[in-house]
């Protein structure tokens, strides 16, 4: 009798312990193998929209996308009539996984200390057990470009998917871009005391700086190259962490974020920009972009943007942010969104449908939410758009995914069957069924 | 170097087109420079040094000066300031060593302020290098010799200890030593009670009981260096009679010194030189009277009307003994040098700003050209500090200390722009420091 007392009580405590920990992430794991999704209106956004078509997926890849299919048996079949498919959305500037609670200092892991971090890497950062994760993956944002956020060179940011228990076992782009903080040669606003002189001056001081610091990085890359090109001569020079990380950059295989919001900073950035041609560079933020959206355009450099801010200028109209991603596009610019958010991301989509509510259109919103993220980012050969050998990262939605009333159905990531449970679920779920006399 | 590389051993680094000026007077025009780990690898014309793959190079645009950095041979930059009289003390005659103002075991390193303006103002003057004593009274601690870098200065130490400072100062207030003769009767019995207790201790450690253990005293420990002759007095004194007294001690106790400041040296030279005494001379020049400034400067009508109408036969006379004192004391330096004495330099507490102005006075009054200035504020006083084979000049191997003006330093425009100073450059922002 003791003994099954014993083996009771150890049982239940052992459920209860399995109970709580599973309650806080996943309650089903996510299937893996070959599905077949049929009758569904296929937006691919590279090729148009398919009514009534068919996706492959068999394993983590897209190998079908059209009208009619052979599916044998060994599919599992996933009738979407009245559905709509959709390539998964990418939020292009987020800190996903690398905060949790903005109140609790130990779970923020975004902004690391000092000026020039280049060496500081968002993808040895990411948190895969993030709640966050699974309440944005169920409304359809299926991967996400995550940065670290402070002093002037705040490090790289990583493109991951949505799913995985390890950060490599996310990643799409592990060093994905590295993220600059524009210095500003504007006053901060009400609060800002300073006088313009002292603006003026502490715009070219930190201006002095991230040039010397770039100088250096050149020279660095340089010495380097010509040690690697070989002589028995050259003794071989110490490496430094944060110059050694820069040479990616210099060498242009990854490009550089530059967070710039104001019209003066924007001009003042893009005239940088141009001393670096060996340098791919990308402005994030761009909240004034429309003021200087021909620059922009001529300089051809993308934009990620967002459209939920308040405008710079008190005079200005409240619609400018949503309008801006329109004018920037209309003036020939790349657009993409990010939110620049970290549990919010799941709004990623909300921000697309302002942007095509104002100017952008459903098209070009779509594809600034997929595939011109994708592209900006230098990973259109794989992500983006529904097409035959692309990585299975989709969706399927009753509706407009844009609306805040449609529900996101199923999701895929990396062709998992993603459950589409998340904290915010659970928790509906948790108070829905309540007893009405329980306290 | 960008503040966040700091700590990174770095490659070579090379100023190239740059004018170099040695401490022996020679001018390499279009030259380049090359260093690393601090050392000076390669200096001379373009066509005689290979710049290395992996030097970071400057160009100087063929218009700028380079400078073996400049030694000040005991300044009291970073020092705090003393403190106030402290009250009469129980026993006025017998005030303790504090109080007294001997403290000779006191190490600039452990006391330095690393936010004075003067490191920051030195280091754009063209000094990468100085001996830092404290501020105090008779003995007011050790000279440490460091590498000069604003704030960084104390992070830099090159020696501890490379002299100990002494001086004529007597304690604050109501305390003794009060007067010369307590100051000359103090430092004979330091010698004398350092000596018995060198000689206490030695004998206790010679057997094993029946000697009482002698007292530790670390200020008469502070001495056994200078009164062994291993280290020497960094003394400072100015008028004839102070040297004299300095000479006299020396006499007596037997140790091994420098003068330091030496404004009236020139009456001592030879003795000076006879007795191997290198000075660290200061160029704290006296005051031009007023009638001699206007005549050599053609002031306008308006200040020779306030010059007296007739110049009397007595006023004539008072004249020339002021000049003669004037002209002595501007040539302090010169007739130190040609007597055959060792002269560096050392501000001593002078006003850094005005070490400009006053090597002007010096070039134009004193007869001394650029180069033997420049050799003063560098070898020489490398030399006198012991390190004549590592600092001072501008050549393979020695360290690499220098400072890049945009002019001839002894322009009043010159500007210094880089200051390197133990192979670390420091880019030289007046605007902003000021």
């Amino acid at each position: 009798m003791r003994t099954f007392l014993k083996f009771f009580i150890s049982g239940f405590l052992l459920v209860v312990i399995v109970v709580t920990a599973g309650v806080a992430q996943f309650t089903e794991k996510a299937e893996f193998g070959k599905f077949a999704i049929t009758n569904a209106t296929i937006h691919t956004v590279s090729d148009g929209v398919i009514e009534h078509g068919v996706v492959l997926i068999n394993g983590e890849t897209i190998e079908f996308v059209g009208k009619n299919a052979k599916i044998t048996s060994d599919y599992h079949r996933i009738n979407a009539a009245g559905k709509h498919l959709y390539p998964g959305f990418m939020d292009a500037g987020t800190q996903l996984g690398l905060q949790e609670i903005g109140a609790v200092a130990v779970t923020k892991d975004q902004a690391e200390l000092g000026e020039f971090n280049p060496h500081v890497r968002a993808f040895t950062a990411i948190n895969p057990s993030s709640v966050s994760i699974p309440v944005t993956r169920v409304n359809g944002v299926t991967h996400v470009v995550s940065l670290p956020v402070s002093g002037r060179l705040s490090g790289k940011a990583t493109l991951i998917d949505l799913y995985g228990y390890s950060p490599d076992s996310m990643a799409v782009s592990p060093n994905a871009a590295l993220h600059l903080n524009w210095p500003t040669a504007q006053k901060g606003g009400a609060g800002d005391q300073r006088s313009e002189e002292e603006v003026e001056k502490a715009y070219k001081k930190n201006l002095k700086e991230l040039n010397e610091f770039w100088d250096r990085a050149v020279f660095y890359d340089d010495m380097m190259m010509s040690y690697e090109e070989g002589s028995a001569d050259k003794e071989a020079p110490d490496t430094h962490k944060k110059l050694e990380a820069m040479r990616e950059v210099l060498s242009g295989d990854i490009p550089v974020m530059i967070s710039v919001d104001r019209k003066q900073d924007i001009l003042n950035a893009l005239e940088w920009t141009k001393k670096h041609p060996d340098v791919h560079f990308i402005l994030a933020g761009v909240q004034e972009g429309w003021r200087v959206a021909d620059e922009i355009a001529e300089a051809g450099l993308p934009c990620l943007v967002s459209t939920l801010f308040t405008p710079e200028r008190a005079y200005d109209n409240y619609q400018r942010p949503y309008q801006n991603p329109a004018e920037l596009h209309e003036a020939g610019v790349k657009v993409a969104i990010a939110t620049g958010e970290i549990e919010n991301v799941r709004n990623a989509p909300y921000h697309a449908g302002y942007a095509a509510a104002y100017g952008l259109g459903k098209e070009e919103a779509l594809k600034a939410i997929t595939l011109n993220a994708a592209e900006i980012f230098d990973v259109a050969d794989r992500l983006g758009s529904i097409e035959e050998g692309k990585q299975a990262n989709l969706f399927l939605s009753d509706g407009d995914p844009f609306e805040p009333t449609t529900h996101i159905d199923q999701v895929f990531i990396r062709g998992y069957k993603i459950p589409m449970v998340s904290r915010h679920s659970q928790l509906y779920e948790k108070y829905l069924n309540r007893g009405a006399v329980e306290h | 170097m960008a503040a966040s590389l700091q700590g990174w051993s770095q490659p070579a680094e090379a100023f190239e087109n740059v004018i170099i000026h040695t401490a022996d007077g020679e001018v390499v025009d279009g030259g380049t420079i090359v260093w690393r780990d601090g050392i000076i690898r390669s200096v001379g014309p373009e066509e005689e040094v290979t710049i290395p793959f992996d030097a970071y190079v400057r160009d100087g645009g063929d218009s700028l000066h380079v400078y073996p950095g400049f030694i000040d041979g005991m300044a009291l930059w970073g020092s705090p300031d003393t403190d106030g009289p402290g009250g009469t003390p129980d026993e006025p005659g017998n005030p303790g060593y504090k109080r007294a103002g001997i403290q000779p075991q006191r190490y600039p390193s452990e006391h330095l302020k690393a936010n004075d303006q003067a490191l920051e103002k030195a280091a754009e003057m063209g000094f990468t290098t100085a001996a830092l004593g404290l501020k105090g009274q008779m003995l007011p601690g050790q000279v440490d010799l460091f590498f000069i870098r604003g704030k960084q200065t104390p992070d830099n130490l090159l020696e501890e200890g490379v002299g100990v400072l002494a001086q004529f100062k007597e304690a604050k207030g109501p305390a003794y030593p009060s007067t010369t003769m307590g100051l000359m009767a103090q430092f004979r019995q330091l010698f004398y009670d350092a000596e018995a207790l060198h000689r206490q201790q030695e004998y206790f450690a010679s057997v094993s009981s029946s000697y009482p253990a002698p007292q530790k005293e670390k200020e008469l420990e502070a001495l056994y260096p200078v009164m062994k002759q291993k280290q020497p007095f960094f003394f400072v004194a100015d008028s004839k009679e102070n040297i004299e007294r300095v000479l006299w001690l020396q006499d007596e106790l037997g140790f091994d010194m420098v003068l330091v400041s030496g404004k009236e040296a020139y009456t001592k030279a030879q003795e000076l030189r006879r007795r191997e005494i290198p000075v660290l001379a200061g160029i704290d020049l006296p005051e031009k009277p007023d009638w001699m400034s206007t005549d050599d400067d053609g002031k306008d009508e308006k200040d020779r009307d306030t010059q007296p109408a007739e110049v009397t036969e007595e006023m004539q006379h008072f004249r020339e003994r002021q000049q003669q004192a004037y002209k002595e004391r501007i040539n302090n330096i010169n007739t130190l040098r040609e007597s055959g004495v060792r002269v560096g330099y050392s501000s001593n507490g002078f006003n850094t700003s005005a070490i400009r102005k006053n090597l002007l006075i010096l070039k134009e009054e004193s007869g001394m050209n650029e180069s033997q200035l420049l050799n003063i504020l560098t070898q020489s006083t490398a030399d006198i500090l012991g390190y004549g084979q590592r600092l001072g000049d501008l050549e393979e191997g020695r360290l690499a200390n220098f400072t890049v003006f945009d002019n001839p330093f002894t322009e009043e425009k010159a500007k210094g722009l880089f200051s390197v100073s133990n192979g670390e450059v420091t880019e030289l922002d007046s605007e902003s420091s000021n």
